[in-house]
């Protein structure tokens, strides 16, 4: 097989068990996965707001989880491990979930974009955007942009720092697609260089990394002497 | 050259009323909307411009009209309209991605009739007067800048974003003032 046919099986085997996992666990608050090949097989982080729906009563739940990952996925001896989501307002997944929900309630798609975009930056989010498109609140199709605050929109903070979200809401005048962008706080921007003050250093100056480095070679011979010693000692008691 | 706009949404909503008047602002005493059969949307458009209870397709031959549909494999040219009466431009309001109701609509029901796109992008109906207009005059397609991808401002941290194209009239997009109020209300 190819090297590109390889990858876009890859990913589209990643698509499909994603859809899986959002439908499936879409009650609990599903939050995105992780997965990663590892020695003993192949490890699933997923990341939900109430883990305990997940996990089940004495596992049941995540056993059953865990099996149907292997028999329809074809994953190597899943390890499924369900981590809360500390703050489900700076996930973007679950508040795009939260807005389909509102919407589909029969709330303005003004009043949930202002609103959801306020809980958000008082959970402590950079920056935030929310796409709602559709035939909304007009008869033309159109989108609605609700935005605050500092929001990476390309290179690798936007892929990687960013949490994205999307959900769909069923309306009368037809479906609407919502996009969550979140930019979480803490998170280090390539840009922002911090230029920490002399006595503030963490690092060694040049002349003590010196002197520590010998004192360190020094116990390391110590210790290489100290074992034969032991050894011999244990040769003579014997 | 009549500019003709066959109504085809089942009714005349506020946004298509803004967009109408705007076309007929643009076109003035040439323009046409044919295909009305609702009494009151018929008296409210006689207003502002020409209007027929009848389809376009009672109205004119088809060898006499070019329909503009953006699934059209040839673009519109000056040439295109030498020995033509009009130009037949569907009345609805689109949707994004475009569902080609103009094809289902008007273009299947014309056989005979030349069709031709006047960009890839969908234009809203007061934008694709004015093209069609300019071109009627000798302007290449070419030479009509386009915006496609219109965010207006609605309030602080709220913007709405219109996903079609808008010629460019004096570097400024063509918009219908009475339209961006009324997104603002609404």
């Amino acid at each position: 097989m190819p090297v590109e046919k390889h990858f876009i099986k890859q990913g589209l085997k990643r698509v499909e068990l994603e859809t899986y996992l959002e439908n499936e666990l879409s009650k609990a608050g599903y939050g995105g996965v992780d997965i990663k090949r590892v020695l003993t097989g192949t490890r699933v982080t997923i990341y939900v707001e109430r883990p305990g729906m997940v996990i089940g009563k004495k596992g049941k739940s995540i056993k059953q989880l865990t099996d149907e990952l292997e028999q329809k996925f074809g994953l190597e001896k899943p390890q499924v491990e369900v981590v809360e989501i500390p703050k489900p307002e700076l996930s973007g997944p679950i508040m795009a979930k939260h807005i389909a929900f509102a919407l589909e309630r029969g709330l303005s798609v003004r009043r949930v974009g202002q609103s959801m975009v306020r809980t958000i930056m008082d959970a402590g989010a950079r920056g935030v955007e929310i796409v709602i498109s559709g035939r909304i609140a007009g008869e033309r199709s159109k989108r609605m942009r609700f935005y605050e605050g500092y929001l990476s929109k390309a290179g690798e903070p936007a892929e990687k720092l960013v949490s994205h979200g999307q959900a769909v809401a069923k309306l009368k005048p037809g479906i609407v697609g919502i996009k969550v962008s979140i930019m979480p706080p803490d998170v280090p921007l390539p840009g922002e260089i911090k230029i920490a003050e002399p006595g503030e250093s963490k690092e060694q100056p040049a002349a003590e990394k010196v002197e520590a480095a010998e004192k360190a070679e020094k116990e390391a011979e110590k210790a290489e002497k100290a074992p034969e010693k032991g050894d011999d000692d244990g040769k003579a008691q014997t | 050259m009549q500019f003709v706009i066959e109504h085809l949404e089942p009714r005349l909503s506020d946004w298509l009323f803004i967009e109408y008047s705007s076309a007929a602002e643009i076109a003035g005493k040439d323009l046409l909307i044919t295909n009305v059969q609702r009494a009151s949307d018929y008296r409210r458009l006689s207003r502002i411009t020409r209007v027929e209870k009848r389809s376009a397709r009672e109205l004119f031959r088809p060898e006499e009209i070019v329909v503009l549909d953006p699934r059209a494999r040839r673009a519109l040219s000056p040439e295109d309209l030498r020995e033509k009466a009009a130009i037949l431009i569907g009345g609805i309001l689109g949707n994004d991605p475009p569902l080609g109701r103009t094809r289902e609509l008007l273009v299947k029901k014309l056989p005979r009739a030349m069709v031709r796109h006047i960009g890839r992008h969908q234009f809203a109906i007061d934008g694709s007067v004015y093209v069609a207009r300019q071109v009627s005059q000798g302007r290449r397609l070419e030479e009509i800048p386009v915006l496609v991808e219109l965010e207006i401002p609605l309030a602080q941290g709220c913007s709405v974003i219109l996903p079609y194209a808008f010629p460019l009239v004096k570097g400024r997009p063509l918009i219908s003032r009475d339209l961006i109020e009324y997104l603002k209300r609404h």
